[in-house]
Order: structure tokens, then C-alpha cells, then sequence
């Protein structure tokens, strides 16, 4: 098969790679017909996670076709179009069965602090992604979700990380009614947990970033307050002074490992690689929320340490949310708001590129060329 | 309850010119702030408060009941390695499913190997981990030219696509390239004057 490989930090290319192959009874064989790059490929892309190996295949959100399952398989069959949520999971450990399914404790044996995820490096479990033409699947008769017939593909596709993700920031946010919700990131991410605030309630949603076009979609999209934080000498003191010196209820990271916005910062994880990426906006996130807020770690991070303000989190007193999302969790609930379109997912796709092209499309995503928000990777030659 | 109202601006928009102002101070609003397609009436918003009541949000609670009580589960069929799978010292065991996609080889594996020997809290597992991937890369470099498959790092960067969407730097860059260029033929030209004389 072909499929997306990974040569060294900004480097990927599309290579013949064998045909996964069941492995477990309860595994099955997807071929992909739409996969997605997400912001968090970006931080594989760069080279931040631990444990990345030359030839690994990324790749996290993914639909397609089954085409085979193995013998204990009994609640999917070849033929059945699946979304694919990004958490490898079981279904029956400790965690999934208290619904932390992000936190599977049997899918991934090299790292107890991350669950399992397709495509997201060996600490992560080393399971190949969907940026490919197959994918194996583990635990079908749990992971997978066939899609509903009133759910578009380009919609089931974002339902498998992206949207699921956002909405499960606003919920981290614990929002009640009436209150101000800061959201770090224009990026995918950040613009569904902007759409998703609205619907808990909020009653504020200022969404920060420093490229015009993202802050310009997200307005609309929203709809949402934006700041450009690259006009601010002090981003932290104007976000007090637009709340009245109080600052927000609700903080929200979706930035992750890929900050801009901090030399110090930037040279202490690019580097020197003394911290894991650039933390600023989670810095950031900390020092604007009201003191008794809450702030929400959505933004991919990997284990190792991050610069972060442990001490203003505790002279504040603030809550700290945070968590890989449970994809399976916000299914029901997201397909009832696509449907009565209070979301629509789609909209956010950009571009749209063949497998053969990825290379192209990693740097349009990564470089935020051509007004990017979110592309589409279509397996088969000349497929976009 | 803090409560905003898009039609009282004023409430939140600070802007009293007696405030001092400090390096770090901004104006208010920033020429970066926009709440232009934000209306007045924020409930007016499609869907607005429709996961109000917690009962409609899904992670609520975020741990469900269960009476599971070991870390595993009831397993059942366990996957079977065949290649080097590396466990965590925090795992009991070899997971029942695992991906193993890339197995480890070379000196990189050997340092993942020596990598794993240790807890996740340590800084030479996880520092140990980022140094084999680097060297990962150099061995396969070093083994693609000695197989003559050598990367082409202009695809695999799509510095084609980067130039095609950033036509100034592409501009800058080649204008900055003519002048290095010309000042080597430059220097080189003189150098060989300097020689016959």
C-alpha cells in the first residue's frame, strides 16, 4: 500500500508500505477514504515527540471502508463506513471503563502517560496512522463507530478528533451560564471550542492568535471576539484590562507544544530542548484567568516538562482541566448538533490533497500558506 | 456570576486616559481586537445554551461508575510480538494489543533500549528518547547514500510549495543568493588576479 512516511523533522514523504494484516481477533482492516492533518501532527512534524522513529506512518483522523475483521469481531463487517476516533482503546481496562477512553491502559505498552493514539509515535504505542490507504484497527468491536447515514463523510471526519476535542475543551471549562471564556489557538481546535462555549452557555468568547486570516474565520465562524496578540506588547495585562482587571472565568490552551508569542520560551524547547516545545500559551492561559477560574489544557503536549507557572496556578487557585479527548463520549451528542446545525464541521476544510501530495500539504498546514485551516488527505493517485 | 452584555461595551472597555501608561500597556481596544460579527445579544447566537444544563453534556461526570478494579480488565486473546516491543518499567506487562509499527535498529535502538530501562518520570528516559530519534535520522541518511537512494530533501520539505505562496521571500531569497553568487565570482576573480601579479 501507499502511505505517508516520516524521514526526520520537516521532512515527510509517500512510500509502499506492506499491507497491514489482522493481528488480534478483535482487530480490523480499514481502508482509508479520507484522513485528516491535524494541528497535532504539526508537533510530530517538527520532531517534539519522544520516541519518533524514521518510517512511521502519522495519521489520527481517518474514515473508511472495512474490509476485513477478525474473529471476534461481531459489531462491524466488511463493507461498513467507520469513523475511526483517534484514541486506540479497548473498551474494558480501568479507564475506558469509566469512559476515559483517551486513557486506555492497554493499547499502548511504551508509556503509561499517554494513552494509545494511530499515528502519534511509540510513545503513544507505535500504531501506524490513517495518512495511508489501509489502517489496521484494534478493539473494532469498541473503537470504531459507523457513520449514520444523515452524517456527511467530511463531517464524520472531523467528528474523530478536531470537533470531539473542541467541545470537549468548553465542557473541561465547566462554563456557566454568562461567563468569559479565553481560547489560545485559531486553530482547528480552538474554533470548535469557540462554537462549543456558545452552546454551554458562555457569555464571552475573545479567541487569540497572531494570523489574521484564522482570527478573521474564527470571528465568523464562531461567532467570537479575536485578538491579535501580536499587537500587544503585554498580552496578559490587556486581557485584564478588557475584563475589568478581573480576568476570565475560563482559560483555554488549544495551542499545545507548537507556541508562538515567547524568544525565551521558544529557545528553552526548540533549542535547547529543555522543556517540550514552547508552553507560552499555556503560560499565557494561566495568568489571564480570574483568580478561582478555571484553565484547560486542550493543546497537545508530550511527557516531558514544560516552563509552565505551577505557583500562579496555586497562589490563584485555580482548576486545572485537562485530558486527551474520549472521542466515543461526545459522539451521540455531536451527531444531534450536526443534525439540528448548531455545528458544521465541514466548513473549516481549506484544502484538499492525494496522498501522492502530502508533503505539500504538511507544509501549506504547518507554514499556514494559502490561508489554510484544516486539509483533507484523499488516498489514490491525483484522488484531490 | 460575571455577566457581559455586547451592547454595554463601555462596561468592558477600559480606557481611561488618566490610567499611567507602562511599557507593557496597551491601549484599549487593541488595533488587533475585533468584535465586529459578535451580536449584541449573545443568546441570540444558533444553539446558544443548548448544553446549559449539565445532564446534556457528555463528560458529565467525567468518570463513569464501574466495578473494574484491576488495571487490565478482563484481557482475553492477547496479540502476539514478533519483533522487539519496548514496555514501560510502569507497565505490569506487555499490553494485549500494541502497534510496534517501526521496530527499533542500530545504535538508536540500542538507546532505546537503555531508554526503557527507565521510570517515565526520569529525564534520561524521555532525553534518551529524543537523542535516538535524532541519531535514527542520521542513520538512515547514512544508509539511504550508501544504498544510493539519497532523500530529496526538496520534495520531502515541499520547498516548491513554500516558495509558490511566499513569493516576496522567494524574491528576497533569490536576490540575496545573486549577490552572495556574485560576490564569490568577485572574490574569486581577484584572488586570481593577486596570483598572476
Amino acid at each position: 500500500m501507499r502511505a505517508m512516511t516520516y524521514r526526520g523533522p520537516f521532512r515527510v514523504r509517500v512510500e509502499d508500505k506492506p499491507d497491514p494484516e489482522i493481528q488480534h481477533p478483535n482487530d480490523a482492516i480499514v481502508r482509508v477514504t479520507r484522513a485528516a492533518i491535524c494541528g497535532s501532527d504539526i508537533h510530530l512534524y517538527h520532531g517534539l515527540m519522544p520516541d519518533l522513529r524514521v518510517g512511521e506512518t502519522f495519521g489520527h483522523e481517518f474514515i473508511g471502508i472495512v474490509e476485513e475483521v477478525g474473529p471476534a469481531v461481531e459489531n462491524l463487517k466488511a463493507g461498513d463506513k467507520v469513523l475511526v476516533p483517534f484514541n486506540v482503546c479497548c473498551g474494558f481496562c480501568y479507564f475506558c471503563s469509566r469512559g476515559l477512553y483517551g486513557n486506555c491502559h492497554n493499547t499502548n505498552p511504551s508509556a503509561t502517560a499517554a494513552g494509545g493514539m494511530y499515528g502519534y509515535s511509540h510513545t503513544c504505542g507505535g500504531w501506524a496512522g490513517g495518512q495511508a490507504e489501509y489502517v489496521r484497527v484494534p478493539y473494532a468491536n469498541f473503537g470504531p463507530e459507523i457513520i449514520p447515514a444523515d452524517i456527511s463523510d467530511e463531517d464524520a471526519l472531523l467528528c474523530t478528533d478536531a470537533l470531539p476535542t473542541g467541545y470537549h475543551a468548553a465542557q473541561m471549562g465547566d462554563i456557566k451560564e454568562g461567563q468569559s471564556v479565553l481560547i489560545f489557538g485559531a486553530g482547528p481546535v480552538g474554533i470548535f471550542a469557540a462554537r462549543s462555549a456558545w452552546l454551554m452557555g458562555a457569555g464571552r468568547v475573545v479567541v487569540v492568535d497572531h494570523l489574521d486570516y484564522r482570527l478573521e474565520f474564527v470571528s465568523k465562524y464562531g461567532p467570537a471576539e479575536t485578538v491579535n496578540f501580536a499587537h500587544l506588547k503585554d498580552p496578559v495585562v490587556y486581557f485584564k484590562k478588557i475584563t475589568d482587571y478581573l480576568g476570565f472565568d475560563v482559560a483555554i490552551d488549544a495551542v499545545g507544544a507548537d507556541g508562538s508569542g515567547s524568544a525565551m520560551q521558544a529557545f528553552a524547547g526548540f533549542g535547547l530542548k529543555a522543556q517540550a516545545g514552547n508552553a507560552i500559551a499555556l503560560h499565557w492561559a494561566v495568568n489571564s484567568a480570574r483568580k478561582g477560574g478555571t484553565i484547560v489544557i486542550i493543546g497537545a503536549y508530550g511527557p516531558p516538562m514544560n516552563l509552565a507557572p505551577v505557583g500562579s496556578i496555586f497562589n490563584k487557585g485555580l482548576t486545572v482541566h485537562a485530558n486527551q479527548c474520549p472521542v466515543k463520549r461526545q459522539l451521540p451528542r455531536l451527531f444531534e448538533h450536526i443534525r439540528a446545525g448548531h455545528i458544521k464541521p465541514s466548513e473549516i476544510f481549506t484544502h484538499r490533497f492525494a496522498l501522492e501530495d502530502i508533503a505539500e500539504g504538511y507544509r501549506v498546514f504547518t507554514s499556514k500558506l494559502d490561508g489554510c485551516i484544516k486539509p483533507v488527505v484523499i488516498p489514490g493517485r491525483n484522488a484531490a | 456570576m460575571t455577566m457581559y452584555r455586547y451592547s454595554e461595551q463601555q462596561k468592558w472597555t477600559v480606557s481611561d486616559p488618566s490610567v499611567k501608561r507602562a511599557v507593557g500597556d496597551d491601549p484599549v481596544p487593541s488595533t488587533g481586537h475585533s468584535t465586529a460579527n459578535v451580536p449584541a445579544d449573545y443568546r441570540t447566537i444558533q444553539g446558544w445554551g443548548v448544553d446549559l444544563d449539565p445532564a446534556d453534556r457528555p463528560m458529565v461526570p467525567m468518570e463513569l461508575p464501574s466495578t473494574v478494579t484491576t488495571v487490565r480488565g478482563d484481557v482475553g486473546a492477547r496479540q502476539v510480538p514478533h519483533t522487539k516491543v519496548h514496555v514501560s518499567i510502569e507497565q505490569p506487562d506487555l499490553t494485549p494489543v500494541f502497534g510496534a509499527s517501526v521496530p527499533p535498529h542500530g545504535l538508536s535502538g540500542m538507546l532505546r533500549d537503555y531508554a526503557y530501562q527507565f521510570g517515565e518520570a526520569s529525564n534520561r528516559h524521555w532525553m534518551t528518547l529524543i537523542l535516538a530519534d535524532r541519531i535514527d535520522v542520521a542513520e538512515h541518511l547514512i544508509g539511504d547514500v550508501f544504498r544510493g537512494e539519497g532523500d530529496n530533501y526538496i520534495a520531502e520539505r515541499a520547498w516548491t510549495t513554500y516558495l509558490k505562496y511566499n513569493p516576496g521571500r522567494t524574491k528576497r531569497w533569490v536576490t540575496l543568493g545573486a549577490i552572495a553568487l556574485g560576490a564569490i565570482a568577485i572574490g574569486v576573480a581577484v584572488s586570481k588576479s593577486r596570483d598572476r601579479d
